[in-house]
């Protein structure tokens, strides 16, 4: 009776670990788990049986790659770049240059011009005539204080022109592409054209403006 | 996709981050019986293959930046050792064929269960598509290559100078991206299967080493596959340091084991035992000292979480040994080595942070909450080194016992653990991501809190939390090493997260933002394991038992 016992307790026992293990594994086989954390903007950290190298390739900058070796031959080494989030750190992975368009706790915060150019979306505000004025006196005045503090000089601007990618597509800069090619041309010229990515260097004429009236 | 997607990366890292380590293996394992011994399984060959690959590049490395050479020179003497040890390992194979070596121990499902990780984790990919930290690291690499140094001069990212961060894995990568030409992304999606492989075999040491049962590793190995766990389980962000740092320290725990093992009998006098130990373990030593090396210019961190399981392991094996009947039961288990090792470390502790309470409260001028939160730990303590000498009467031992459970299960905030299963009782969070959450203590005042959805929550849910339980109940039936281990871990982790006094003070005593990373030290896939393997064979030697009996 006792061993019986026993037997129908660690069957119970077995039957409750096995239930547990199978209902904390079931993310990893739970295929509408993905599109569940894409849409909320979730990393997908963990292993899922139905995911795939397609959401890296669309979703990662394997496609600029080409784009990328060949701006890399054209830079200045250690220049800055302004482009959209994603773009910026696809960039400072593959470039020789730094960037001002990053995450708050990743040193966004050292320089605080910059941090509040881009809480302000300036770069983002080209359509509108104070837009492009205020991003015409921050490209002077940042020349400015690049030679004083001893920062990179911000010298490009990268336009990722692709429509897939949906990180890039969650960025201002990305959404308004149209009037930033527009109107960047006033105060940049086009360096590069390439399948993905287009990168404009800073008219000379439009980072001394300031240090003239200096 | 095909099979051949990104190839040329794979091959890569394999020269670069097996292919001469496992030469090396080899060698060390035909010089040395104790190397031979702690390699046996093929996980620990695989795994010293890729630490002293990685260890070998970073001595490189270092020589060029000091040197001011190019990183790129790095191939002539990389392919030079290449070339050196494949030769020197054919000669011994061709000279001495049947030089009695170790026989390798490897088991089918263990295989099968590796190829199911690396398959999946290949179509997976590892670069995590949403902007995470990854890409700090991916940028750091990429300054390190093109610099050709470990501390890229202006910093990387945004060009102002940045924290320290350990190098060790950058460099690696920098080493892969700047002599095959690959950059970096495409090196870290790729390197995840690799990464996500090593991490499984370490963690199969781990609980290997501990239990010395290899299906109850094998099973613990599955799990950890399997089932949700904080952070180290993500197998797909494998490729980040930390996660380089969590393999190296899970096989620092399988080493450690084996040197507790070889430690020598109580009979001889202490000075031919600190001899014949240094003697016969000193490969195990170098081996130790090497992976403490590699954690420490990888993460860091890790050194901290090792110490602090195997603290929590002697202090649950101190507290079973109060309440134990059978005295002689414990003595088998616990050296004396390492019980007076515990005792310093106690007494250091207990010093250490009586000094810290005294200059975090101004000299005690006002108690509040805080002061209380720094006090805590120095009683708790004191009250466990005084538990731990023998001269104290069993009565006094447990009197002590109880005022400290007391008091450990006063400190804790019920609200905020349970909010750990109802997000709608949660303190408030701090600004940040990291930061913690806010509690208010007895006198009023506020304390630190973890803020349970870092990881926690969908770590701890439900197979974490309940696993504290198991691994307490398998004390209770048998405490072996394994059990106060994963008992011990499990409730020091959980402790400090639902104390707002402990999390508080143990914030402010590491200067650290993410201190809930204790609960890494929860090694539930073990616990389960373990209960899985008990009831099974309790099953089974019933049924065997019966069958003799009806024979």
């Amino acid at each position: 009776m006792a061993s019986s016992l026993r037997h129908v307790g660690a069957a119970i026992g077995l039957l409750l670990i096995v239930s547990m293990v199978v209902y904390d594994s079931s993310s990893h086989f739970d295929k509408g788990l993905i599109q569940v954390k894409r849409q909320n903007g979730s990393a997908q950290r963990n292993w899922n049986i139905f995911y795939g190298q397609r959401f890296v390739y669309y979703d990662g900058p394997f496609r600029y790659l080409e784009d990328l070796r060949s701006i890399g031959q054209l830079i200045e080494p250690r220049k800055l770049i302004l482009s959209d989030l994603a773009t910026s750190y696809y960039s400072s992975a593959a470039l020789p240059s730094y960037v001002s368009n990053i995450h708050r706790h990743q040193g966004r915060n050292h320089s605080f011009e910059w941090s509040e150019m881009l809480d302000k979306r300036v770069a983002c505000n080209f359509h509108q005539d104070d837009g492009l004025n205020e991003f015409k006196q921050f490209i002077a005045l940042e020349s400015l204080r690049s030679r004083e503090y001893k920062r990179p000089e911000f010298s490009y601007v990268l336009v990722n022109k692709d429509v897939n990618n949906r990180n890039v597509r969650l960025d201002c800069m990305w959404q308004r592409r149209a009037s930033l090619i527009e109107n960047i041309e006033k105060l940049a010229s086009e360096v590069y054209d390439g399948e993905y990515l287009r990168l404009y260097k800073l008219d000379s004429d439009s980072t001394s403006t300031a240090s003239e009236r200096h | 996709m095909p099979i051949y997607f990104n190839l040329a990366s794979h091959l890569w890292i394999f020269w670069l981050f097996v292919f001469n380590g496992l030469m090396l293996t080899w060698i060390l394992r035909r010089n040395s019986k104790r190397f031979a011994k702690l390699t046996a399984p093929v996980e620990a060959r695989i795994l010293s293959a890729f630490f002293l690959s990685l260890a070998i590049n970073g001595l490189l490395l270092l020589l060029l930046d000091s040197l001011s050479l190019g990183f790129s020179l790095a191939q002539w003497p990389l392919l030079l050792l290449s070339m050196l040890l494949t030769v020197v390992t054919f000669l011994w194979f061709i000279k001495a064929p049947r030089k009695p070596v170790m026989g390798t121990d490897w088991g089918v499902f263990r295989v099968l269960l590796y190829c199911f990780i690396f398959i999946v984790l290949f179509y997976n990919g590892g670069l995590i598509e949403q902007i995470s930290d990854s890409w700090w690291h991916m940028s750091l690499a990429n300054k390190i290559s093109l610099e050709s140094a470990f501390s890229p001069e202006l910093g990387h990212l945004t060009g102002s100078p940045t924290r320290y961060y350990p190098p060790l894995w950058h460099a690696n990568l920098a080493l892969a991206n700047k002599l095959s030409g690959i950059s970096a992304p495409v090196l870290w999606n790729s390197f995840t299967a690799w990464g996500a492989v090593f991490k499984v075999m370490a963690f199969y040491l781990l609980a290997l080493g501990l239990s010395k049962d290899k299906l109850l590793a094998t099973l613990a190995a599955i799990l950890f596959v399997l089932l949700p766990g904080v952070g180290v389980s993500y197998l797909r962000v494998s490729a980040w340091p930390s996660h380089i740092a969590y393999t190296i320290w899970y096989s620092m725990f399988y080493v450690f084991v084996s040197i507790l093992d070889s430690l020598p009998k109580r009979e001889l006098p202490i000075w031919l035992r600190v001899r014949e130990f240094l003697i016969d373990t000193y490969p195990l030593l170098i081996v130790f000292s090497v992976l403490c090396v590699l954690v420490n210019f990888t993460h860091l961190a890790e050194l901290l979480w090792f110490a602090v399981a195997w603290l929590s392991y002697l202090i649950l094996a101190s507290v079973n040994r109060v309440l134990s009947f059978k005295a002689s039961y414990i003595v088998e288990r616990d050296h004396d080595f390492l019980r007076a090792g515990y005792k310093c470390v106690l007494l250091i502790l207990v010093c250490y942070s009586a000094w810290f309470a005294f200059r975090q409260s101004n000299g005690f001028e006002i108690i509040n909450d805080p002061a209380l939160a720094y006090m805590l730990p120095v009683v708790v303590f004191f009250l466990l080194l005084v538990i731990d000498f023998s001269h104290v009467p069993k009565r006094v031992s447990i009197a002590i016992l109880c005022l400290l459970i007391l008091l450990l299960i006063g400190s804790v905030n019920y609200t905020h653990l349970a909010s750990l299963f109802r997000p709608a009782l949660s303190m408030p969070a701090g600004q940040f991501y990291e930061s913690s959450s806010v509690a208010i203590g007895f006198l009023g005042d506020e304390l630190k809190v973890p803020n349970w959805s870092n990881q926690l929550r969908s770590g701890l849910l439900f197979s974490g939390i309940l696993s504290l339980f198991v691994a307490l109940l398998l004390v209770i039936i048998k405490p072996t090493r394994i059990s106060l281990m994963l008992a011990g871990t499990t409730l020091v982790a959980i402790l400090f997260c639902a104390s707002p006094y402990l999390y508080h003070w143990l914030q402010a005593i590491l200067a650290y933002h993410s201190p809930w990373r204790i609960s890494l030290i929860i090694f539930h896939p073990i616990t389960w394991a373990c209960a899985l393997v008990s009831l099974v064979r309790a099953f089974s030697s019933k049924q065997a038992s019966e069958a003799q009996i009806n024979g």
